[in-house]
């Protein structure tokens, strides 16, 4: 069992990196305790004019802020920052500032429920959001995606209310596990610099935070506990820890890090960075890692990677033809006329006995082949990691495409929005401004999915040298098998015709 | 004449609300590529209206793609006739832009569900 990577890591400690914090302008922005509030601020107000517009304005949405801008620009901007940086919405999150706002008002009490620490309500939230996106096609409808906006607000304000810490970024957010997921391929870590400098550290005030009794009386000793019989409460947060519990000098890849840089802040030695790395290196090795373990170990996170994956060939499948003939299929055969119970079979295809199939069948393969001496289901959860890139390939085709193609469709629609409320700009509406011609970025979305290949085959590789080092084919031909299906599934989704609907079944 | 789905109206007075609207295609359902929509204009009382200007917008569901634009002309008194190519499979929202002969402006919307090729 690959508990310890035995492979050298592909980048060492000592080769020197580049450190984000350390460019001049960004860097020094970056380290300024209040940068995470000026970048929450301007997406603060944008999320609010989309809930107002998509309360408030055109039924149409081609021609609604709230629909162009969540399902054309931020999806779109979203994946391709994780791919070229890190996941950087997380740190901009708009949510956080209301919350943290709020928590001036309501200190949460409680600690979020021990049977809860896991992915599996974020996971279980995952697939509810790409069901309800299918079946209430929130696509096309404004009012729907302003009211998961203002659900979104309500949830964080509702469960970080009540739990400390940032119960609902590590444990219920379905786009923070979305990020969480993909910026294991980013080329972006938080990062200590030095190592050394953190086993000389007596205070660890990157996880515990530091504190000040307020009012001119003398700071507590950095990062020390309250005095006993003090109420916590008394003391004034000079610097959070971090608040989803990743200990940086154990802290492995980017899994559970939303980039709030608290830990640069607090760090009395300017000793964490923000620094490049391999991409995907983090899904070819298994050491213990601060709040989270061993990746072998948990299948929750497992289940979110394999939903992550095949998630992405679902929610392509909702915009292509064939997806009307299956429907017709499945809706004859089932007798209804409504589309959730046609759906459920569909998500429960792709979600859930395909991934079974494939990985199950793969990993008794690679037993069969003496690949490796796992059981089946640590085999499976082991390299069912190996499949992120290839669905990170997927999301990227999928939302590039709708990105690059529609990025444009956001100056007619600003126009459009200004001139509801009397304010004209650059006259008339452009509508005919769109964005790049689909020929040009089909090459695109084929780069993107061959990227997502090569990515799952190396890291298969990688894990089958280390599970089977004299014949690592014998792990490695069952694995890439299902890469190379996977793969062909995605490609063949791609270049299906796309079928922009509202609905499925008419109704 | 046999009327398209039609759904909402927007801008103006009770008059503008009294203006019917009946709307047919050719071919019929719609298709991929070139599609011809026939308008019919009246008032409360049944009387055709003239004169009036009609531009085509066509829209798919999904945020960020391209519209696509016409114009209508009038072939008969009250009766209008315009283009559009509507280049995508799915679902379309057509939009009737209309300005009647007394200045006042409406739009009147037609959705068209699963569009497929000819």
């Amino acid at each position: 069992m690959g508990t310890q990577s035995s492979n050298p890591p592909l980048l060492s400690a000592d080769e020197p990196r580049f450190d984000l914090l350390r460019v001049p302008l960004i860097g020094r922005f970056l380290r300024w305790p209040h940068s995470r509030t000026v970048l929450q601020i301007p997406v603060l107000l944008v999320a609010i004019v989309m809930i107002l517009h998509g309360l408030l304005g055109p039924t149409l949405a081609p021609k609604n802020l709230a629909t162009v801008l969540a399902w054309v620009h931020f999806r779109g901007v979203l994946v391709l920052v994780l791919l070229c940086a890190g996941n950087f919405f997380c740190l901009a999150c708009p949510f956080m500032l209301v919350r943290n706002a709020a928590r001036r008002l309501f200190r949460p009490r409680y600690n979020w429920p021990r049977a809860l620490r896991n992915k599996w309500l974020s996971v279980a939230l995952f697939v509810a959001i790409l069901f309800t996106y299918e079946l209430f096609s929130l696509w096309s409808s404004p009012w729907w995606t302003a009211s998961l906006a203002i659900a979104y607000f309500l949830a964080v304000l509702v469960i970080d209310g009540l739990f400390k810490h940032a119960s609902f970024c590590k444990f219920v957010c379905p786009i923070g596990q979305f990020n969480f997921i993909a910026s294991t391929l980013s080329p972006l870590e938080v990062q200590v610099r030095d190592p050394h400098v953190c086993d000389r550290c007596k205070t660890k005030d990157c996880i515990r935070g530091r504190r000040a009794i307020p009012d001119g009386e003398p700071l507590a000793p950095t990062g020390s506990p309250a005095p006993a019989g003090a109420n916590s409460s008394a003391f004034v947060i000079l610097n959070r820890g971090c608040e989803l519990a990743l200990f940086l000098p154990r802290k492995v890849g980017n899994m559970d890090c939303t980039f709030c840089l608290d830990c640069v802040h607090a760090c009395p030695h300017d000793n964490i960075g923000v620094s490049t790395r391999p991409p995907a290196e983090e899904l070819t090795i298994d050491p213990i890692r601060s709040g989270i373990g061993y990746f072998s170990r948990r299948k929750d996170i497992a289940a979110l990677a394999i939903v992550f994956s095949f998630g992405a060939l679902v929610n392509a499948f909702g915009m292509v033809s064939p997806v009307y003939a299956v429907e017709a299929w499945l809706g004859r055969l089932l007798s209804v006329s409504h589309e959730a119970p046609v759906l459920g079979v569909i998500f429960a295809f792709f979600l859930l006995i395909e991934p079974v199939v494939l990985l199950g069948g793969a990993a008794w393969v690679t037993r069969a082949l003496g690949g490796s001496k796992l059981r089946l289901v640590p085999l499976a959860v082991r390299y069912s990691y190996a499949l992120v890139p290839l669905g990170f390939g997927m999301w990227l085709a999928h939302y590039g495409f709708h990105f690059f193609t529609g990025i444009l469709t956001i100056v007619p629609v600003t126009q459009s929005a200004l001139a509801g409320v009397g304010v004209r700009l650059l006259g008339a509406p452009l509508w005919r401004w769109t964005g790049l011609p689909v020929h040009v970025v089909q090459s695109l979305e084929l780069g993107f999915l061959l990227l997502g290949f090569a990515g799952s085959l190396l890291v298969v590789h990688h894990l089958a040298e280390e599970d089977c080092a004299p014949h690592p084919m014998r792990a490695f031909i069952p694995w890439a098998t299902v890469c190379v299906f996977v793969g062909l599934a995605s490609v063949w989704l791609m270049f299906q015709p796309m079928e922009m609907r509202a609905t499925l079944m008419g109704g | 004449m046999l009327s398209l789905q039609s759904i909402g109206c927007s801008r103006s007075s009770r008059a503008v609300h009294e203006v019917a609207f009946a709307c047919d295609s050719d071919p019929k359902p719609p298709r991929i590529g070139l599609n011809t929509f026939t308008v019919v204009l009246s008032s409360g009382n049944n009387q055709r209206l003239a004169g009036a200007h009609i531009s085509l917008e066509g829209d798919m569901s999904h945020p960020g793609m391209s519209p696509v634009f016409g114009e209508a002309r009038e072939i008969a008194p009250g009766q209008y006739r315009g283009t559009l190519d509507l280049n995508m499979l799915g679902d379309w929202t057509v939009v009737f832009h209309i300005t009647l002969a007394t200045g006042q402006s409406l739009d009147r919307q037609v959705q068209l569900q699963h569009i497929r090729a000819a």
